[in-house]
């Protein structure tokens, strides 16, 4: 079983309680079984006695979580409960135990996934995981040519619902293209896009080959950096909500912020703390699709820590972005927020 | 009345529940049950380590508001249902494990900050909010609860008041019995019930006080009212290493009684500082490590650690600084997560009492010859760590790297480890428990501790709970 590589998680986490308190799930479900905790006892039982890995209620949990990686990020030896999860969805999927919307889910990615490759350039390939105006503006700021790669997944859908052999044909091929491309920096504004060329592409086996693989706030950091492009004055409070993406898998939190500092946004802390993940179900990608009451009851946790109900959110999270969105929240991406201030220098 | 979940009897109840409380409130899935059926008790641990079948409730009831607490009361005494509270589950004494099955009431979705009062420095919020929620909650308005147990993360609000709970700060801010102004609580009757608003008075006597503690065992806890208090100036902390445990505590104690107002005190015997202040804090000396922290305006602060310095050195210690003393308070998290903490295999029992300076020594030197004399396989630490004006508590542990294999043989070889420690304390002016409680996992010890006072508290019990479905089998009240 795929679990046995993470039996070292497992044994730390079935008796510990100390992130509890962070896991999305659990927060709003109040679950003993939606935490780090639960979930490991869950998967010990099935370690020991593996055809408990068909009781559906079991099966239920796994695909409840929001692979937020909150805890992960808390625990002071960062245990992976994440990767956990992870290991144990594909388990499931191995052993044919897959839900029902889980693999219909699957096939439609997989029937749509038709990569599109447009513009030309040398330099910089943006990487597009839905229909937004970024890669206008990016050529706009910086009067370089690109080429977009148009695509509605990179694997990482099928990925997170454990469905790895899928993900990785879908990786294959959009690896091939960008390499194809001739491209020297892939740079995607989707932080579930960058997290799959970065780390997941990695550990199958894709080799760059030297291509540099960037998230947006990175790559317009370096370009304010250098003084390519300015951030013109705004002095609107805004908040800003960390991508689990950026800020979990990937340990980028400060960039965004300087950003949007440097554009003149007054920054307010978002909530109670720094830690909770408030997007709403990000990492596990289609948690609206699959679990729509679930992701309904964490916007209803966000608005709750909202400071006033007309508070202005910013996140680099397309997903959290249309959920909020969805919710009637005043949201911009982290693109918009910078972009609509920005200009040539 | 045992439940039995396969016939239609047991259909009936769990849909009268649901009318009561909602559909999403009474759940029965086999993920949740598991985790209801495990505390942070070390013997059901060992059962699941062992691959025994789980010992769950039949049903998890999730009330919202103290009136849906009611109506389960209700529904549960009509069918002579046990009832068990639960709120984190991360108490050590087995208190919120179902062991009759019946309903484990869990109290988290009772979560809402109600009210602070910046007028009186008081804070109002229902017992199921998770306490590291609610400290923070506290400090976004300004202030903190000062109520910093290592478990801030994973306990409830409500599991601190039923255990007389503790957090690191207690030496100046008290423990949570100290910290509550009033409670409101739900009895086994499904009366909703409040207790006096202030925490003083001579108006008869203190139901307050009587209910904290409690465990599940008179009803549940729904609402309570805490003091809360400014954010101080700045904290301030100092570390010394002394030869031996008797110095460091009488220099602990002096401290203490010459009135000073430490906020925390914190002393560590040496096979303590040796084995977890060596991995934690990477001191390797022999020692007895002694750490203490004031707060408050800096211009005091100063003045007492100044003052805690000299009556320290009075013993000839080895200063660490104030480094180490911020180190300590940095990382004082750190000792209670994997791999730091004790874990499987390894067999550990937290065996905390209290006790007066004059006997705290001898309780402490008792049960560590209980424990080694009789159980050689087993380490013997301890450390004090919430200190009163007449004495403080023995954080004392006991760890068996290698424990039967066989969970009958552990339990056994477990139970009687607790039995002969906590007995030697006893005898030596100890109690059972200062902060952790009784649960399942010492009641027997009650009529001991107790003597014939204990029939008091076991007719209180038998008036407010005639059908004793309130967690059966805790606090020596019996089944
Ligand atoms: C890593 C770790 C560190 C710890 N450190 C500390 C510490 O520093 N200080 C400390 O005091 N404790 C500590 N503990 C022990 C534990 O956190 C406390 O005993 C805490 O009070 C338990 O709270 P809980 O919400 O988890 O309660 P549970 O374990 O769910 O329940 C405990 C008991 O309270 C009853 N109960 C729960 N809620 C209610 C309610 N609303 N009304 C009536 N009865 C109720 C239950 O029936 C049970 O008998 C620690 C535990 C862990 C796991
Ligand atoms: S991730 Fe770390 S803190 Fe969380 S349960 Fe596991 S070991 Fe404990």
């Amino acid at each position: 079983m795929h679990i046995q590589t993470h039996t070292d998680v497992i044994s730390a986490c079935r008796f510990c309680f100390m992130c509890r308190h962070l896991d999305t799930t659990g927060n709003v479900t109040f679950r003993e079984a939606d935490t780090p905790r639960g979930r490991a006892l869950v998967l010990d039982r099935i370690r020991m006695n593996p055809e408990q890995l068909a009781n559906p209620d079991f099966i239920n949990v796994m695909y409840q979580s929001t692979l937020s990686a909150a805890c992960r990020k808390h625990c002071v030896s960062h245990y992976d409960e994440a990767g956990l999860v992870l290991q144990a969805r594909r388990d499931i999927v191995e052993q044919n135990l897959v839900p029902e919307a889980v693999s219909q889910l699957a096939q439609s990615i997989q029937e749509q996934f038709d990569p599109k490759l447009t513009g030309e350039g040398q330099d910089v390939l943006i990487l597009s995981t839905q229909k937004d105006t970024f890669e206008h503006q990016l050529v706009h700021l910086t009067d370089k040519t690109v080429q977009v790669l148009q695509v509605n997944d990179t694997g990482k859908i099928p990925s997170v619902l454990g469905l790895t052999d899928q993900a990785k044909e879908m990786a294959k091929q959009i690896a091939a293209m960008i390499k194809k491309s001739g491209c020297s920096t892939v740079v995607t504004n989707s932080p579930a896009a960058f997290d799959a060329l970065k780390n997941d592409y990695p550990s199958w086996e894709i080799d760059w080959d030297g291509i540099t693989i960037e998230h947006s706030s990175t790559y317009l950091t370096k370009l304010v950096d250098a003084k390519k492009v300015t951030l013109q004055c705004n002095d609107e409070v805004v908040y800003y909500i960390d991508s689990d993406y950026l800020r979990n898998y990937n340990d980028i939190t400060v960039e965004p912020r300087q950003l949007l500092e440097q554009a003149g946004y007054q920054l307010n802390p978002f909530g109670t703390n720094p830690e909770e993940s408030y997007a709403l179900g990000e990492a596990a990608m289609v948690l609206d699709q699959l679990h729509p009451k679930l992701v309904q009851m964490m916007v209803e946790r966000f608005k709750s820590m909202m400071d006033q109900p007309l508070d202005r959110i910013v996140t680099a999270s397309p997903y959290t972005l249309r959920i909020l969105r969805g919710a009637g929240i005043d949201v911009m991406s982290l693109e918009e927020a910078l972009l609509a201030c920005s200009a040539k220098a | 009345m045992l439940l039995q979940t396969d016939n239609y009897h047991f259909e009936m109840i769990h849909s009268e529940l649901k009318w009561a409380v909602g559909e999403d409130n009474v759940r029965t899935d086999d993920a949740d049950k598991l985790g209801h059926s495990i505390d942070y008790y070390w013997v059901p641990e060992l059962w699941h380590d062992r691959n025994c079948p789980p010992q769950p409730p039949q049903i998890i009831v999730t009330p919202e508001t103290a009136q849906d607490v009611a109506k389960v009361m209700k529904i549960a005494n009509n069918y002579k249902i046990p009832v068990t509270p639960w709120g984190g589950g991360s108490g050590s004494q087995g208190g919120a494990l179902p062991i009759y099955g019946g309903i484990s009431l869990d109290t988290k979705k009772l979560n809402k900050v109600l009210e602070i009062d910046e007028k009186s420095l008081t804070i109002t919020a229902e017992t199921g909010c998770n306490m590291q929620q609610l400290e923070w909650a506290t400090e976004k308005a300004g202030y903190s609860t000062m109520h910093f147990p290592a478990s801030i993360a994973c306990a409830t609000l409500g599991g601190f008041l039923a255990h007389r709970g503790t957090g690191v700060l207690s030496t100046k801010y008290g423990k949570i019995e100290d910290m509550v102004m009033s409670i409101e609580m739900v009895t086994p009757e499904g009366e909703v019930i409040n207790t006096l608003p202030v925490p003083r008075h001579a108006s008869g006597p203190d139901l307050t006080q009587m209910f904290l503690g409690s465990e599940g065992t008179l009803g549940v806890m729904t609402k309570v009212t805490l003091k809360i208090h400014p954010i101080p100036e700045c904290r301030k902390f100092h570390a010394f290493l002394f030869k031996n445990m008797t110095s460091a505590m009488a220099a602990g104690s002096e401290l203490m009684t010459s009135r000073l107002r430490p906020a925390v005190i914190r002393l560590y015997d040496t096979p303590e500082t040796a084995k977890l202040i060596k991995k934690v804090l990477g001191i390797d000396r022999e020692g007895s490590y002694l750490v203490f922290g004031f707060d408050g305006p800096e211009e005091m602060v100063d003045l007492e650690m100044a003052r805690a310095c000299e009556i320290c050195r009075k013993q000839n210690p080895e200063d660490l600084g104030t480094e180490m003393g911020q180190t300590w308070w940095d990382n004082r998290y750190k000792f209670f997560y994997p791999p730091y903490m004790f874990h499987m295999p390894q067999a550990f029992g937290t065996l905390d009492t209290v006790a007066t300076f004059a006997n705290i020594e001898n309780v402490y030197w008792a049960m560590k010859k209980v424990v080694t004399e009789n159980f050689p396989q087993a380490t013997f630490i301890g450390h004090f760590s919430h200190w009163y004006e007449w004495g403080c508590m023995l954080y004392a542990r006991f760890i068996i790297d290698d424990p039967p294999s066989d969970p009958a043989e552990a339990t056994a070889l477990y139970n009687k480890i607790w039995d002969m420690a906590i007995r030697a304390a006893m005898d030596n002016g100890g109690v059972i428990n200062e902060h952790h409680g009784v649960g399942l996992k010492l009641g027997r010890m009650m009529p001991e501790l107790y003597g014939n006072a204990f029939d008091i508290l076991k007719r209180i019990k038998k008036i407010m709970d005639p059908n004793n479905i309130m967690n059966p089998g805790k606090m020596g009240f019996g089944n």
